[in-house]
């Protein structure tokens, strides 16, 4: 270190020491944002991982990518899952500065038009309002929030003209009281059930909580949008599924329902710890060495496999995902015996039979569409479960879990709140597999309702399934 | 021993398995950081062949604890010979002369432990590689203890006190992906995703492991082995072991290339049931996988990240 160190240079030293740490440019703050990034994009990294992933770097060539990436890999991402987003991101994080200045500019453009659109919207939403006092006519725009604004420029184009003309037309003129605040309120309704029918449209994108730092969501924004476009089967609206992609979702649908299944009904075996010697069986078997204890006999508990309790939703509301749901069916009958189904809109309907016979899948399917007067029609909870309780009580017990498949969509909300309350005391838990866009959660009082006596999970697209195999009370 | 990157890669291939930059340089970051290795992957690609392969190339003791449902501390770590000890009782009630003190002392003494894997690999005197095989159908319960004995490398045993191992050995836990790993079992890990091979490294294993094929053949076998994994939605895909069988009965039928009836004759080998023979022979039939192995249309995709 140089010993004659002029005040200035210190004063340097000193405010780039302060500064936040994302401006200096050391490797160490390299990796901590780049950590930081894995971490919004849902990667869980540990400080012990990320002590691990520094020491790993020590141990590899730093100038050969690759094997930096291996080292990320290796300490970082525990999943096949995590290992796909992390190399994204590394894609994108560790780019040149030739690259990175490209992506700023992109992004600013987008940006910048989204901008323009939002002015636009500003402009277009403008409608004439007559003085009535002194006949003069001025220009009002209807007084909008950024949201709602922003709602405007997505809605298609032939939409947005029909709100302009409604504007255009339907008060010119018109002296009414208080006119603009009528009009305004008219618009804004439009646009909330825009905002409920663009928020259901929308394909679900991976989560990810964004930081607010322009550079870092840079990033972010980037490793989504490669996620997107490449796992789309995975985050896609099951609904939306084309025909062309449906053996392949159908394959993975298959596939995570036996999962489900062998996780729900694994069996475990209990330590000797936990076991009771069984003093007359050994006395028993030990006559043979003279009564010396030699073999002991413990008290076994048969632990019974769980059963599953499968509850599906094919009402009219359910329709466009009655694909999903049998699929989902169909998986879990092939793989587990101790299953018993059933199928429910204004009245229920046992289908164990159906799905127990070794058919494919497209037999059974016609099969049961043919038989059953169930499809498509109005949903009755209440009443579906008022039938299983009454009627199949045998299979409410302990050892029963209960899966239902539906978007919470009922009439007697309230009664079947009460059943479902009921049933989770009978049984040994109850998980809902919800279709519905958990984004509409908060705006429906049946979820609200339900969620309160059962383990709900928003489950539209292949990734959901797969995100609910992961979750705690499963393992 | 310490091994470079380099050396670490040709001692595997001296040992005959081939294995990609990923999983070398994952595997000499795990010894280097000493950490277990935690290796995941769909059955038969090669996982638990890692442990075989360290112990040959380190010239060391592999100690294997398989996993199953139900296993337990007494079967993993450690268990008194109670057998024994009974029997030492008796005879001692018989001479008298035996002191009681000492007969107590005895009891809990070398002899009458039965040592079991983890214990094992603690005590070697050499530094062994620790395989767990297939820890993903082990209980909770028990993933906790493994990873506390894993951090520490030392155990307790009451009668004795606790016992610290020697050196930290190398190990290598395997997991079929049938049950998501603990996170804390993870985080000790150094993580190893391991997939079914593109056809340009199975060919290179099969020329290694089948010497006798011919070029043509092997070249063929791993192109169509590849394009049923990627082609056919199947119950079980075929694993390397599965493709080294069918070279090696092609063989056994003096097959110098692939033809729509020697495949026909060997489907058993590459298909273990008969759904996924159906799906075969609907989906795909030899003719067509033959012609895709012939013209080089069916390389599959490469095994690449995730």
């Amino acid at each position: 270190m140089k010993n004659d160190i002029s005040g200035e240079d210190r004063l340097d030293r000193v405010i780039e020491s302060v500064k936040p740490p994302g401006d200096r440019e050391y490797i160490e703050n390299n990796l901590t944002r780049f950590l930081h990034i894995l971490r919004h994009l849902g990667v869980r990294i540990s400080s012990a991982e990320a002590v691990d992933a520094v020491n790993a770097l020590a141990a590899v060539n730093m100038l050969d990518r690759r094997q930096v990436e291996t080292a990320f890999l290796a300490t970082l991402a525990k999943s096949p899952e995590d290992r796909v987003i992390l190399d994204r991101a590394f894609q994108a994080y560790f780019v040149t500065p030739e690259e990175k200045a490209e992506r700023t500019a992109r992004q600013r453009q987008v940006r910048e038009q989204e901008a323009q659109e939002i002015e636009a919207a500003q402009d277009e939403l403008k409608y004439e309002l007559e003085d009535a006092e002194n006949g003069e006519s001025k220009e009002v725009s209807v007084p909008l929030t950024e949201e709602e604004k922003k709602i405007y420029t997505r809605l298609p184009e032939d939409k947005k003209s029909r709100l302009r003309d409604y504007l255009k037309k339907q008060f010119q003129g018109n002296a009414v009281n208080n006119p603009e605040q009528l009009i305004a309120s008219m618009v804004k309704s439009s646009l909330n059930y825009w905002k409920y029918y663009l928020k259901y449209q929308g394909d679900g994108p991976p989560a990810v909580d964004y930081t607010g730092d322009e550079g870092t969501d840079e990033i972010l924004r980037e490793v989504v949008e490669k996620l997107r476009d490449e796992e789309q089967l995975l985050y896609q609206d099951i609904q939306n599924i084309a025909e062309a992609d449906m053996p392949t979702a159908t394959a993975l649908i298959t596939k995570l329902s036996r999962k489900l299944a062998t996780r729900i009904s694994r069996r475990y075996h209990r330590s000797k710890k936990r076991q009771r010697l069984d003093l007359r069986r050994t006395i028993r078997y030990n006559i043979r060495y003279g009564g010396t204890m030699f073999s002991l006999r413990y008290k076994t508990k048969k632990v019974q496999k769980p059963k599953i309790l499968l509850i599906c939703d094919v009402s009219g509301s359910m329709a466009k995902y009655a694909g999903f749901v049998l699929q989902f069916m169909y998986g879990l009958s092939s793989v587990t015996e101790e299953i018993e189904s059933f199928i429910f809109s204004e009245k229920v309907e046992r289908v164990t039979a159906e799905f127990g016979k070794p058919l494919p899948f497209e037999i059974t399917m016609t099969e049961l569409i043919n038989r059953s007067e169930d499809w498509g029609r109005g949903t009755d909870f209440n009443h579906a479960l008022a039938e299983i309780a009454s009627q199949y009580k045998g299979l409410l017990n302990k050892e029963t879990f209960v899966i239902i498949v539906s978007d919470t969509k009922t009439i007697n909300v309230e009664k079947a709140s009460l059943r479902l309350q009921d049933l989770k005391k009978k049984v040994k838990d109850v998980l809902w597999l919800n279709t519905l866009p958990k984004k509409l959660w908060l705006d429906t009082t049946s979820v609200l309702v339900f969620r309160r006596y059962c383990h709900m999970f928003e489950c539209n697209t292949l990734a959901h399934l797969d995100k609910i195999m992961r979750s705690e009370i499963l393992k | 021993m310490e091994l470079s990157i380099e050396q670490l890669k040709s001692a595997f291939e001296q040992q005959g398995y081939i294995a990609d930059e990923e999983a070398v340089v994952t595997t000499y970051l795990a010894l280097k950081l000493q950490k277990p290795l935690l290796v995941e992957g769909p059955p038969g690609v090669g996982k638990t062949e890692i442990a075989k392969v360290l112990a040959g190339v380190f010239d060391t003791e592999l100690i294997r604890l398989q996993c199953y449902e139900g296993l337990d501390e007494n079967k993993a770590l450690y268990e008194w010979n109670y057998q024994k000890q009974l029997i030492k009782i008796q005879l001692s009630q018989v001479n008298r002369e035996d002191r009681r003190q000492a007969v107590e002392d005895n009891l809990f003494s070398e002899d009458y432990l039965l040592e079991r894997p983890l214990l094992k690999a603690i005590r070697a005197e050499k530094t062994p590689v620790l395989l767990i095989d297939e820890v993903d159908k082990v209980d909770q319960e028990f993933e906790a203890f493994l990873f506390e004995v894993l951090s520490d490398f030392q155990v307790s045993i009451p009668e004795w006190g606790t016992l610290k191992s020697r050196q930290i050995p190398i190990v290598v836990l395997t997991s079929n992906g049938e049950r998501e790993l603990s996170d804390g079992l993870k985080r000790r890990c150094v993580y190893l995703y391991l997939d079914f091979p593109n056809p340009a490294k199975e060919l290179r294993i099969i020329t290694a492991k089948v010497p006798e094929i011919s070029r043509r053949l092997s070249l063929e076998v791993a192109k169509a082995v590849g394009y049923i994994r990627e082609r056919l939605e199947l119950r079980k895909k075929p694993s390397i072991a599965e493709t080294l069988d069918w070279a090696r009965a092609l063989v056994a039928l003096d097959a110098d290339r692939l033809t729509p009836e020697v495949v026909d004759l060997t489907l058993n080998i590459i298909f273990k049931n008969k759904d996924d023979i159906d799906t075969f022979r609907q989906n795909l039939g030899p003719q067509e996988l033959v012609a895709s192995a012939a013209n080089g249309t069916g390389v599959g995709k490469p095994g690449g990240r995730g």
